[in-house]
């Protein structure tokens, strides 16, 4: 059940639409694709593809990415083959894969990718499979997620990652001087998780408090960030939640601080625009660039990504 | 210490290389083997040479939880091999067990190995006592067993396989 002011904030973010708003809380689970992420690292697509569909599950390429595909059918759990065991795969909701896709690391580039928040580095591996060779940073401020991260590096055979226990909002002021500075950083925020609302995990009513205390990490996180960030690099923020204040107000946020020194890019990545009136409040014409998935429309679970580019230091206006 | 250290590290390493000679497998190419010190004993990672370069300028300033893929723990004089191993080997052609599909169900289940779900075995006299590479129809690695000869017949003993993964929860 929904939370009053739930309902308000849903309609407001609808223009005023009741139909939208019960489309957006009705939807369920089963309606959104259940995918998987191809280790391309350990095997092919097409390979994989043609394994699992011998054991009878029916499959189709997930066409935002190259390496994702929507399991139709499947007669067993998709958790329990044994392709999954030897890493060749592993489960992660379809949009869940978009902000490695947004991010785009490039190999050919020197420096490092950064992984903020990294949980149990489903994303991480992800980044990995773009760029095997060059490091990735992974933090979080969880020991327990970074042991099952820890695993995942294992199981699907990743090379190229360095996991370190921090908050990430540390992380700046901690930074080794000898370490180069990322080019790609990745900030996939801890949310409210109102994304996953079709999910009974995610069916629970959120409070303007639960919504409040997320966006102050949300804000602290990106400008601590991006202290860390020079002249191009890109940071894709990214939240499991379709709500306004995590996601375009957190951006907005920044781009007050941070004047002409960001740019939002296009993300490429399917989904609406973000908005840029919401509740009165008037938000950067360019935070439209961000890209929001949303279950009723898209068959993903609810998501918000937001790709920006440094195109002058910021460091020191944030200091200031 | 930091010497003590080196040593240390350079005496688990060879221990595994060893080891891996023994099976015939040589590592992936880019792959290199480092370690990090837990209590007493030695957890030796596989990690590409940059990522070797990264965690060496964190650890002193921040703490570095692990890097790589986890091949394998020293302890005691003795290479405690681990499920990253399985990932990071190629071309073993020695002490190794291809079991059938039924054989390979039962093992990813935890459990032991019997003569019928054996279709090959090539058990090394100089490994005797290691650990023997469990793979499936195609080739692929599954874990580690210990071989056994009761009452006449072969079993191998289950040390670690891949349905671990699963069954952790982690």
């Amino acid at each position: 059940m929904a939370h009053p002011l739930q309902v308000a904030r849903y309609l407001e973010l609808f223009d005023g639409s009741y139909e939208e708003v019960e489309k957006f809380f009705t939807t369920q689970g089963h309606e959104v694709y259940k995918t998987i992420r191809v280790n391309t690292l350990k095997i092919s697509v097409e390979e994989l593809a043609k394994r699992l569909m011998a054991k009878g599950l029916k499959l189709r390429p997930y066409e935002p990415t190259p390496y994702g595909l929507i399991v139709d059918y499947t007669p067993v759990s998709i958790g329990a083959l044994h392709e999954y065991m030897q890493g060749y795969y592993t489960i992660q909701g379809p949009a869940s894969m978009l902000p490695v896709i947004a991010l785009r690391p490039e190999e050919n580039e020197d420096g490092i990718v950064l992984d903020c928040c990294a949980g149990a580095g489903v994303k991480t591996t992800q980044i990995a499979q773009h760029v095997p060779m060059k490091p990735i940073l992974a933090i979080d401020v969880n020991k327990r997620k970074l042991r099952a991260l820890k695993n995942n590096l294992s199981r699907m055979g990743v090379l190229n990652v360095v996991a370190v226990n921090i908050d990430a909002r540390k992380l700046p002021s901690s930074w080794p001087r000898d370490l180069e500075l990322p080019t790609h950083i990745l900030i996939d925020a801890p949310c409210s998780g109102e994304g996953l609302w079709p999910y009974p995990r995610g069916k629970w009513p959120r409070t303007r408090r639960d919504i409040v205390s997320r966006v102050h990490i949300q804000v602290e996180l990106l400008l601590s960030i991006l202290r860390l960030a020079i002249e191009n690099t890109v940071i894709v923020y990214s939240t499991c939640s379709t709500s306004v204040e995590e996601n375009e107000y957190v951006v907005n946020e920044v781009l007050d601080v941070a004047g002409d020194a960001i740019v939002l890019e296009d993300p490429r990545i399917p989904g609406i625009y973000g908005k840029t009136e919401y509740l009165g409040l008037q938000f950067s014409g360019d935070v439209a660039k961000c890209r929001r998935l949303l279950p009723h429309l898209h068959h993903t679970e609810g998501f918000t990504i937001c790709r920006l580019r440094i195109i002058k230091p910021v460091a020191k206006r944030l200091v200031s | 210490m930091q010497t003590q250290n080196n040593q240390a590290c350079s005496q688990a390493v060879s221990k595994l290389k060893e080891y891996l000679d023994c099976i015939s497998a040589k590592l992936k190419p880019g792959v290199e083997l480092t370690c990090m010190y837990s209590g007493e004993c030695i957890e030796i990672l596989a990690a590409s040479k940059k990522a070797m370069q990264i965690a060496k300028i964190v650890k002193d300033k921040l703490h570095l939880f692990t890097y790589g893929v986890h091949v394998a723990r020293y302890c005691d004089n003795r290479i405690i091999v681990n499920l990253g191993l399985l990932g990071i080997i190629g071309g073993y052609s020695s002490h190794y067990v291809r079991v059938t599909d039924h054989g390979e169900r039962l093992f990813l289940y935890g459990r032991d190995i019997f003569e019928d779900s054996i279709i090959e075995i090539k058990v090394s006299k100089e490994c005797t006592g290691k650990p023997v590479l469990v793979v499936n129809t195609r080739g692929e690695p599954l874990g580690w067993g210990r071989y056994r000869r009761r009452k006449g017949r072969i079993i191998i003993e289950n040390i670690i396989d891949l349905g671990w993964y699963l069954r952790s929860g982690v």
